[in-house]
């Protein structure tokens, strides 16, 4: 591989300069705008996401370029992500401009925070050197762990921090030993020496296989695969609300989209040897996660057990990658943007739900359909689809990922992917008879003020927050709308999604055209 | 001195922080195993780049001190990853009065 | 285009419903009788027009809906089979609009539900795509937990109360646990129509595969996974516990469809699925299909014979009377699965009919107890006589659509297994036993006083009864059309001779 010029080709990163430059500008506004004016911060991250959504269209559309000397490649798997990270940024500032004004202090640095989570998320998705790779995750995590414990005043959300920030750093460290281990035996860094090494190699040595394992678990750690998932219940339950609807959709997209590049380019020659230990990790993953979900009655908590689950199934594709088949990698791409647009809508649902009265126990969305039929309405459609059911992104969405991993012989894991399926609606169906069936507890409760959870509300916003209180304000339905209607489209005609695909999958895997 | 006396040392670096950080509940100890596991993996990565070079890619400078470069960049972040740390320690400890993380569960009912 | 449509209406009506300001319940009711009239006349010009002399699969039509490797595509197509699958839709789901005339609870949401049921029973009909046709039998179980969670009704036992939310939960996890069945064995149809280099769902190009050439036993080791996994949905012994309690807790319209309806759709997944793709498997395994169906006949009927509750009775009698269907469907005999498919068609309206005729009495009584109705014909007389329809064709009285199906399935299993179409016939003597004894009791007894100042069913209620009871008497009289049809249909399915 030739040292190329290093400043050859630096325009294909310009969504990335411009983006953190984006980051830096709202962090300095925030400092001069009054403090009734901080909602402004948002519009200018929105307005500046989809301004670089055009961008990194209009520049990178077709582009198949390395950059650095192959650290980081500008092609359409990484743009597929790129533009979809920004879309889920988008989204998220927008559902969480309602929350921040109510629950939350210094909204410059929480807008600034999600916009360098984007940016690491783009990286993540382009890098193809583990050391890229790495620092690109460190820098999504560090978001994160901020984000987490915004909540200054509020000790869950402290709580949550401290467990995310030393897990996270924990599981930093196994990464990099095993990083290390894998740099001892091959002496290389990038995924396409890595393959063509691990091609060669026959037989390698224990240490690469430690390196390998100890990555997996590292790996594991980051997007909650059980028996690595006991912080994100806490984590989840503890976060705010957009904060934790943010980490179940953007960091395990982003991690996934990681481990897709990671395997596909880089472990892919030696797939006998892991595909067996990623297929059981999937298998008790999704079980855990189901069963353990049942018996959930916070509703973060639930989300939290539940969106494990999903990380099982998309272990599953991981499992069932192939040379010569572009279907699982589709399948964990196709799964991840309609899990997305389906867990937002629930997660909406719940800031909204939420916002109006402070309370986030499952048995407190009794009555809901009566109040609130189209918030109802919405969070069961999410919940139908999360189960796995059709019209919605979920069934279609699984029904591919589960295809691709019959069609590499993995056909037991796609049946306890299905039973698992099975198990997930028995616990959305108590939710939604919450919303539906049960009567409303009694209205004197209804509108108690979230003091209890949030000792120190800061005193933001002050016309709009009682309007707020008694229905959704129409920036959140707004939202709410898209993602109902995201949900229907990748359920009802995925077919322009996959179009995208295909292409990102040609990215990764050469050889699996179709 | 060898590679195998760097790599003894950082594998027993790093089995102490391991240990540290699973059997600690103060959550400054654990911050500082953690530590000591990222410097067990920069004495691992700057060995291996001293005396491990892949064959054929001697002549490249940047592929012969990616080690190195790799070591940077872990302390970096792990200086990065422990001052976070800690921001949201003293946020706990102004709360709770506590820095212990047993004590600090009060979710999962 | 035709069959397009058939999804398109109920769909579209559905939607149009949604955006119908909720307090608005008379027009929204007048607009889904409105969509369901239009797409019973749909339903009876499609079946009309379909040319049973040709035979096959006609109003083709076909959208690539995803490419190589998945090869999806939305294929429609309707043969002698799922052509008086759409006529039953068709009537069953216009009564039971009219009988849900009487929904107060929030009747915007109970109409787009009860169309989105439609859309899906008519999509799983008409479809040529194995995974549209999974698709759309998904859609169909998918509102059921809402419409019986929300409209139906507990049941007091005395001693124990059967919730609406046990009944609608117990539902739709059985068939979802049946579904899960089917999905596996959709994922390994379709793993080994790969490893025989024809990646795809169509189901006319997987007929052609020979499954047990790249796997030996495929199709023994799968076709009960389809058999089983339908089944449920079919009210299979012993997995049909499902159905006496959701039928009961189920309000009156969705009992109506999803005893009529829906369960035909898990026969009928059997046959167009199971006996289709696999006939080497259903061959070996009919035998078991055989003798479940009987158990079904007979524990249906016992079971029918001892409950004290009206709705208890006539969901245990849909669960022996589908066991005539398996068992018709079990002979592999032209005329055993030709009765099958007939019975499905008229127990689908017959149970429509009795399940609509209930829900009137316990509109007017509030009560389903056998013990305390009795004598309704004094002041129900209308009601009085379409039950005793209703019964006399479940008993398969000559001249009503039941005595056609049953004696083509009888004759099939006479030709095949001799003496379990002698306990099929015992079946049928205990439901005569049981359907007579009601009608004597609750209607023709003496009227008990509590029931001096009953009120007739109302004149829109009148109405779908009597489009139910006509065409069960336009059945038993004529049936040669359906015949026609039905066979044209039954003659193309692999292995029934």
């Amino acid at each position: 591989m030739p040292e190329t010029n290093l400043t050859s080709n630096l325009h294909l990163l310009l969504p990335e300069f411009l983006l953190a430059t984006l980051a830096f500008a709202v962090f300095a506004i925030d400092l001069l705008l009054p403090a009734n004016r901080k909602k402004l911060l948002a519009w200018v991250s929105v307005a500046g996401l989809i301004g670089l959504l055009a961008l990194a269209l209009a520049l990178l559309w077709g582009e198949n370029e390395e950059m650095y000397g192959g650290l980081i490649k500008v092609d359409s798997y990484a743009l597929f992500f790129k533009s979809f990270f920004i879309l889920l940024g988008i989204f998220i500032i927008l559902s969480s401009v309602d929350y921040v004004g109510k629950h939350l202090s210094h909204p410059g640095e929480y807008y600034g925070l999600i916009l360098f989570s984007v940016l690491a998320m783009n990286v993540m998705a382009a890098s193809r050197e583990i050391l890229t790779a790495y620092v690109a995750l460190e820098l999504m995590s560090f978001s994160f762990y901020i984000m987490v414990s915004y909540a200054r005043y509020n000790p869950r959300s402290n709580e949550a921090g401290i467990k995310y920030v030393l897990i996270g750093a924990f599981s930093s460290a196994i990464l990099l030993f095993g990083i290390s281990m894998l740099y001892s035996t091959i002496g290389v860094t990038h995924f396409a020496d890595i393959s063509a090494t691990l091609a060669n190699a026959g037989d390698a040595s224990p240490a690469l296989w430690v390196g390998l394992a100890l990555i997996l678990v590292g790996l594991g750690f980051k997007v909650a695969a059980v028996p690595f998932h006991m912080w994100a219940p806490d984590v989840y339950q503890g976060a705010p609300l957009p904060v934790t609807a943010y980490l179940a959709v953007g960091s395990k997209a982003a991690a996934f989209a990681l481990m897709l590049r990671l395997f596909a380019e880089a472990f892919m020659p030696s797939i006998d040897d892991w595909q067996i230990i990623v297929a059981i990790i999937a298998a008790i993953t999704m079980t855990v996660g189901n069963l353990v979900a049942i018996a959930q009655h916070n509703i973060k908590r639930l989300l939290a057990y539940s969106s494990i689950g999903q990380v099982g199934f998309l272990l599953v594709g991981i499992a069932a990658l192939s040379e010569t088949s572009p279907l699982a990698s589709n399948g964990v791409m196709l799964h991840i943007v309609g899990y997305s647009f389906t867990n937002l809508a629930v997660f909406v649902g719940i800031i909204a739900f939420f916002n109006m009265t402070g309370k986030e126990e499952i048995a407190d969305f009794s009555g809901l359909a009566d109040r609130h039929p189209f918030l109802a309405a919405a969070m069961a459609i999410g919940m139908f689809s999360l189960a796995g059911l059709p019209f919605f992104a979920g069934f279609t969405t699984k029904f591919y990922l589960f295809t691709a991993a019959a069609n590499e012989g993995l056909l037991w894991l796609a049946g306890l992917a299905i039973v698992n399926s099975l198990i997930s609606l028995y616990y959305y169906q108590v939710e939604i008879r919450h919303m539906y069936i049960q009567p409303a507890p009694d209205m004197e409760g209804k509108l108690e003020p979230a003091s209890a959870h949030n000792p120190h509300p800061p005193p933001v916003g002050g016309g709009a927050e009682d309007a707020s209180r008694h229905s959704p304000t129409p920036l959140i339905i707004g939202v709410l709308i898209l993602m109902v209607l995201g949900t229907f489209f990748v359920g009802v005609y995925p077919f322009p999604i996959v179009e995208a695909l295909d292409a990102a999958t040609s990215a990764i895997l050469p050889g699996a055209g179709s | 001195m060898g590679l195998e006396h760097f790599l003894v040392l950082s594998a027993i670096l790093f089995c102490i922080g391991l240990y540290g950080a699973l059997a600690r509940r103060n959550v400054i100890t654990v911050l500082m195993s953690i530590e000591l596991m990222f410097n067990a993996v920069n004495i691992a990565l700057v060995a291996f780049a001293k005396y491990v070079v892949p064959v054929g890619v001697e002549e490249q400078l940047g592929r012969m001190l990616t080690g190195q470069v790799f070591a940077i960049f872990v302390i970096t972040v792990a200086a990065a990853e422990i001052a976070l740390g800690l921001g949201i320690v003293i946020a706990l400890y102004r709360n709770r009065e506590t820095v212990d993380v047993s004590e600090a569960s009060i979710m999962r009912r | 285009m035709e069959l397009f449509l058939t999804i398109l209406f109920p769909f579209v009506g559905g939607v149009l419903l949604a955006f119908f300001p909720p307090n608005r319940g008379r027009e929204i009711k007048l607009f889904s009788a409105f969509v369901a009239f239009s797409t019973l006349v749909l339903s009876i010009v499609i079946f009309a027009l379909y040319d049973y002399r040709e035979g096959g699969y006609q109003f083709t039509e076909s959208f690539t809906w995803l490419e190589h490797p998945l090869n999806i595509s939305f294929s429609l197509g309707l043969d002698g089979i799922s052509a008086p699958m759409v006529l039953l839709t068709g009537i069953v789901m216009f009564a039971a609009i009219l009988v849900s005339w009487n929904i107060e609870h929030r009747p915007k949401d109970f109409f787009v539900l009860l169309m989105m049921l439609v859309a899906g029973v008519y999509g799983t009909f008409v479809t040529r795509d194995l995974f549209f046709l999974f698709f759309f039998y998904e859609l169909a179980v998918l509102p059921m937990y809402l419409l019986i969670g929300v409209w139906g009704s507990s049941s007091d036992f005395g001693t124990f109360i059967r919730t609406k939310e046990y009944g609608a939960m117990k539902l739709v996890l059985y068939l979802v646990a049946g579904s899960v069945l089917v999905w596996v064995s959709i994922l390994a149809v379709y793993w080994a129509a790969s490893q025989a280099g024809t990646p795809t769902f169509s189901l006319e190009e997987l007929q052609s595969v020979e499954f047990n050439d790249g796997f030996k036993h495929f199709e023994n080791l799968f076709f009960p996974f389809f058999m089983v996994g339908f089944g449920v949905l079919a009210g299979l012994w012993p997995f049909h516990t499902w159905s006496p309690d959701g039928h009961v807790a189920a309000p009156t319209a969705v009992s109506m469809l999803h005893a009529g309806v829906l369960m035909k759709l898990g026969a009928y997944g059997i046959i167009r699925v199971g006996m289709i793709l696999l006939p080497d498997g259903a061959d070996t395994w009919m035998p078991v299909l055989i003798g479940l169906g009987t158990v079904n006949v007979l524990y249906g009927a016992i079971a029918a014979m001892s409950q004290q509750d009206l709705k208890y009775v006539v969901g245990y009698s849909s669960v022996s009377h589908m066991g005539y269907v398996f068992m018709g469907i079990a002979t592999l005999h032209p005329l055993g699965v030709g009765g099958a498919v007939l019975q499905m068609f008229s127990h689908g309206i017959m149970t429509a009919l009795f399940f609509a005729l209930v829900g009137v009495i316990y509109d007017r009584t509030h009560v389903r107890d056998i013990r305390v109705l009795e004598g309704l014909s004094k002041r129900m007389g209308f009601t009085a006589a379409f039950f005793a329809v209703a019964g006399l064709a479940s008993l398969g009285l000559p001249g009503l659509s039941g005595f056609i199906a049953e004696f083509l399935v009888f004759v099939g299993v006479f030709e095949e297994y001799l003496p379990l179409a002698v306990l099929a016939v015992i079946g049928a003597a205990i439901t005569a036993v049981y359907i007579l004894r009601l009608l004597a009791k609750v209607f023709f007894g003496p009227i008990s006083p509590r029931w001096e100042h009953l009120g007739e069913a109302s004149k829109i209620e009148m109405g779908a009864i009597a489009l139910l009871g006509f065409v069960l008497l336009f059945v038993g009289v004529w049936p040669l059309p359906f015949m026609d049809v039905i066979n044209a249909g039954v003659s193309t399915i692999p292995g029934v001779s």
